[in-house]
């Protein structure tokens, strides 16, 4: 258990031990440079600025329309349920797993929050506490019942998720007999439209998730287990890490975050959205993909999910206000995505020849 | 609103005028036209032709039904100097409409013409529009606050369901097993057409009619309910299709089982292949809305707004039944679904 | 010398093929013990459950003369029973000084390290520190393991069970993919590793190389120990005749 315990062993010489001395010397300069160059070079910085010519030549070709404050604004508003998703899905992909079933999650957990602050009645500021926590609790026994699937019962990730995206789905229409549910307290509608500081309430939820996740993942023991899992989960067995509780905390923590998504779908649109969620885990894979988060695990960026996550959304937002028919956004996105894990792969390989 | 009136009006139009002149048909070209339109906010005067710039946004893209109210919309669109166009998202939610309202609101034009996903959840992004000066007019889906919009056409639909109802009570002379198929549940307007069905069978005692059935918006589903049902069902007498893509399913699911002519399919909107169907017998009857003239309708009443003269707030188009006895008569082609324009 | 480790008729199935059969086995504190014998004579397998990543069916495993039941390979480490496997068990994304530190990370003091907040720093420090002194070559404490070169992989698992060994280490074939040079880096370590008083067990094919730095020889075959030899004074020629079976020595 203690980790300070070994030690190196005695027989170091003169010569070694000066070696030693300039070298740790030159270790923190060298971090430093290596980290630069490592992150420029990295798939986010590609990305970066592959968001960063969008943002450049739409804003040369409509000045008026697209960079401005109130469109920057709704851009991020919309992409924010996704941001949130993407941030669990990052984690589940960096450990080597997908996760198909959050759109239908989110749509189960809507449909939860909006009938149990229903059948409170109330409207006031503990009924939204009590759904959002409904919908924390909907989201995360999807994720949890995925979870179990996955590292107990052994049914791979693809097939248990591609599962519960139907099951979750069908009970959400049981529940609310296939039809959307209104009643969302006002309280609820108001905090959707409150701006403190000039951004929605959802927009500083999505921000404090990406945060949290991004320091968790970097920085903590959490995090690196998560990426010594993808990379290589027997390694991570025989070192001692109960895989199977971590995978199983990373999709109730995927679930968690749909169910997060899913009250942050019903502030913004005051009704649940049964039928809007179909192709939600698509863009959130693809934004995850384009970020260079590594489609076989072990190695990703928070970071490259935001920049990934915006990538279709600025696209989107940025041929409908130069009036391009909207199937071409698809089509853009469809070639940056193969264009991301091509380079990925090329990295990989160049990596293993070396 | 009353600043509006006053004084919005006139430099509206004239700012419009610059943005239409400069953005052509062409998104390369619209460089042109925000540097006039930047400009034109400062009154530029002396522009002569008053274009105006709408933009229509359907429920979802690819569907006939909207297809052809933009066809309508187009119709009208050069007499009444209009530059008109279409944005949608590919599925049918508020989630997905919301951004591409976003994103048309951001380039000013003079009015949205819009099929609503949501009666309520389309309010917030449809406020922000109308609060930037942009004239909201609902077409076939309107929203629960009517201060939003100036105007709202379409079709009822639960007279629709009811005209359904009627004419299927008639062709299965009022007994046997009657199906409905729905392509999702939490529709309204499906809804409406199916609560308006239900009315009108409530004549008709001696009919069993089964629960909603649902294809998920999927032909060969729809094939596949309408073929089981014929199995477990020996007295399967009609089935009521609430959209396109399950009456063209019900067409194969009959032909499938070989009850075509025994099973009365009752449709509503139509197809090409529908109209097939109906000239053929397959299809008994079908409700067919008017959309190109909601189109027509819908366009008409944007330039009134944006001009100042008053709308009525509630418009509704008419209905037509089809059956093998009329379709191809002029009255009922005028219905007929045009998918291209 | 004491016995640090001694299995005894250890037996192992798996479904109907018999992996360990009875085997035995004794490793001394500051010895270096070669664990040889043909392939699929159960070695890997031995090494494996005396490390805890597998459980065996009969006999019994003692530690520091005390009967031990290896639940796991964490367990087998907290006894300090370190091991190199034959696929190094590395994540091929992380960098050396990540891997050296895996499941046994160093958290920051204080606030940070309650909330598992990793001292990176001090990590790839400590990492370097055992690189150099190990006389490896491995410098980059931020390329991904996968883009290293063999020997240097080799040399990252090696130094990883190094620095945690305090009792045991067991090295499966660590040379089997090395060049001359590195094999004999890999072999002078070994030596100074047995040095500080720890039960080294190697594992090899290469007879010279075992005769070379063993202090003793144990010979497995058909999953059972079949002979025993002194690393001094021994043939080639003895060795492979016991692996084959071509001279037979029952193990006491
Ligand atoms: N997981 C396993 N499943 C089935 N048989 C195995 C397994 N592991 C090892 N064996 C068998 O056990 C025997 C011993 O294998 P191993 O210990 O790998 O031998 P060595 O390392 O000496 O070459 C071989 O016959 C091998 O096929
Ligand atoms: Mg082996």
């Amino acid at each position: 258990m203690s980790t300070t315990r070994g030690s190196a062993p005695g027989a170091v010489t003169e010569d070694v031990s000066r070696t030693t001395a300039g070298l740790l010397r030159e270790e923190a300069e060298q971090a430093r440079r290596t980290l630069l160059k490592r992150a420029l070079t990295s798939s986010p910085a590609y990305m970066f600025g592959v968001l960063l010519v969008l943002v450049i030549v739409f804003s040369i070709l409509s000045p008026s329309a697209f960079p401005t404050t109130s469109n920057a604004r709704n851009v991020v508003l919309n992409a924010s349920p996704l941001l949130v998703m993407a941030v669990a899905m990052t984690y589940v992909m960096i450990a080597g797993g997908f996760d198909l079933s959050i759109g239908s999650v989110l749509v189960f957990a809507n449909v939860i929050a909006a009938k149990v602050m229903g059948w409170m009645g109330t409207d006031d500021a503990l009924t939204v506490v009590v759904g959002l926590l409904a919908a924390l609790a909907a989201g995360g026994v999807w994720g949890t019942f995925n979870g179990l699937c996955i590292t107990k019962l052994r049914v791979p990730p693809l097939i248990t998720t591609l599962g519960t995206l139907g099951a979750a789905l069908g009970v959400a229409d049981l529940i609310s007999g296939g039809n959307d549910v209104r009643t969302v307290p006002l309280t609820l509608i108001n905090l959707g439209s409150a701006e403190p500081l000039g951004v929605s309430w959802i927009v500083w939820v999505a921000l404090v998730v990406l945060v949290v996740g991004g320091l968790v993942l970097h920085m903590t023991r959490f995090g690196r287990h998560t990426y010594v899992i993808g990379s290589n989960p027997e390694a991570a067995r025989r070192a001692g890490i109960n895989v199977d509780r971590h995978v199983l905390g990373l999709y109730t923590l995927s679930g968690v975050a749909a169910g997060l998504a899913g009250m942050l779908s019903l502030t913004q649109f005051a009704t649940t959205t049964i039928a809007g969620h179909t192709t939600d885990v698509i863009s959130v894979i693809e934004g995850v993909a384009l970020g260079g988060t590594s489609m076989f695990g072990g190695s990703g960026l928070m970071v490259g999910t935001l920049i990934g996550i915006f990538i279709p959304a600025t696209l989107t937002n940025g041929f409908i206000i130069q009036n391009v028919q909207p199937f071409w956004q698809q089509v853009a996105t469809g070639f940056i995505l193969i264009g991301a894990v091509y380079l990925d792969q090329l990295k990989r390989r160049s990596r293993e020849r070396a | 609103m009353t600043r509006r009136l006053r004084m919005g009006v006139p430099l509206c139009a004239l700012a419009v005028a610059a943005i239409a002149a400069g953005c052509g048909s062409s998104s390369s070209s619209s460089k042109a036209s925000s540097s006039s339109g930047a400009s034109s906010s400062a009154g530029s005067s002396g522009s002569s032709g008053k274009t105006y710039h709408v933009v229509y946004i359907p429920g979802l893209t690819g569907n006939p039904f909207y297809s052809t109210v933009a066809c309508g919309a187009k119709s009208v669109a050069p007499q009444m100097h209009v530059k008109f166009s279409v944005q949608g998202a590919p599925t049918f939610a508020v989630n997905a409409q919301t951004p591409v309202v976003n994103a048309v609101t951001a380039t000013h034009p003079d009015a949205i013409m819009i099929s609503n996903d949501d009666p309520k959840g389309m309010i917030p992004p449809l406020l922000q529009a109308q609060r930037a000066g942009i004239k909201i007019v609902n077409i076939d889906g309107d929203l629960a606050e009517k201060s939003v919009g100036v105007t709202n056409i379409q079709s009822d639909n639960a007279y629709g369901g009811q005209l359904a109802g009627q004419a299927m009570g008639k062709l299965i002379g009022g007994k046997g097993t009657v199906a409905i198929i729905d392509n999702d549940p939490g529709f309204p307007i499906s809804e409406a057409r199916v609560a308006g069905f239900m009315q009108a069978m409530k004549q008709y005692p001696g009919v069993k009619v089964l629960g909603v059935q649902y294809s998920h918006n999927e032909t060969s589903n729809a094939a596949s309910i309408v073929s089981s049902t014929a199995a477990a069902h020996p007295d399967f007498a009609g089935v009521y299709t609430v959209e396109t893509n399950n009456t063209e399913g019900a067409i194969t699911g009959a032909r499938d089982a070989h009850v075509v002519g025994k099973l009365k399919i009752v449709g509503y909107d139509t197809s090409d292949p529908i109209v097939k169907g109906i000239q053929d017998g397959t299809v008994s009857a079908d409700i067919v809305q008017y959309p190109y003239g909601e189109g027509q309708v819908g366009l008409q009443s944007a330039v009134k707004a944006i001009q100042g003269q008053s709308v009525p707030r509630e418009q509704t188009q008419p209905f037509v039944v089809a059956t093998k006895a009329n379709v191809n008569t002029a009255n009922v082609q005028r219905f007929i679904y045009k998918t291209s324009c | 010398m004491t016995a640090v480790l001694e299995a005894d008729s250890i037996t192992k199935r798996y479904g109907h093929v018999t992996a360990l059969d009875g085997a035995s086995f004794t490793a001394n504190a500051g010895e270096v013990t070669a664990l040889i014998g043909d392939n699929g004579a159960g070695k890997s397998t031995l090494v494996k459950i005396l490390s805890g990543v597998i459980a065996h069916d009969e006999g019994t495993i003692r530690l520091d003369g005390e009967r031990v039941r290896l639940e796991s390979p964490q367990h087998a480490r907290e006894l300090g029973i370190e091991t190199v496997f034959q696929d190094l068990a590395l994540a091929p994304d992380l960098g050396p000084a990540e891997n050296m530190f895996v499941g046994r990370e160093i958290l920051r003091g204080g606030w940070g390290g309650r909330l598992g907040v990793l001292d990176k720093a001090r990590m790839r420090r400590e990492a370097l520190e055992s690189f150099v002194s190990m006389g490896t070559d491995v410098k980059d404490m931020f390329a991904p393991v996968a883009s290293l070169s063999g020997g240097q992989r080799q040399s990252v698992a090696i130094c990883r069970s190094i620095k945690w060994a305090s009792n045991v280490l067991f090295l499966d074939e660590p040379t089997a993919a090395l060049g001359v040079r590195q094999t004999r880096n890999v072999l002078d370590l070994v030596r100074r590793v047995a040095a500080r008083g720890v039960a080294v067990i190697l594992i090899s094919h290469n007879m010279p190389d075992v005769l070379q730095v063993s202090d003793r020889i144990e010979v497995l075959r058909l999953g059972r120990r079949v002979a025993q030899f002194p690393g001094q004074g021994t043939s080639i020629e003895q060795l492979v005749g016991a692996m084959t079976g071509a001279l037979d020595q029952r193990a006491a």
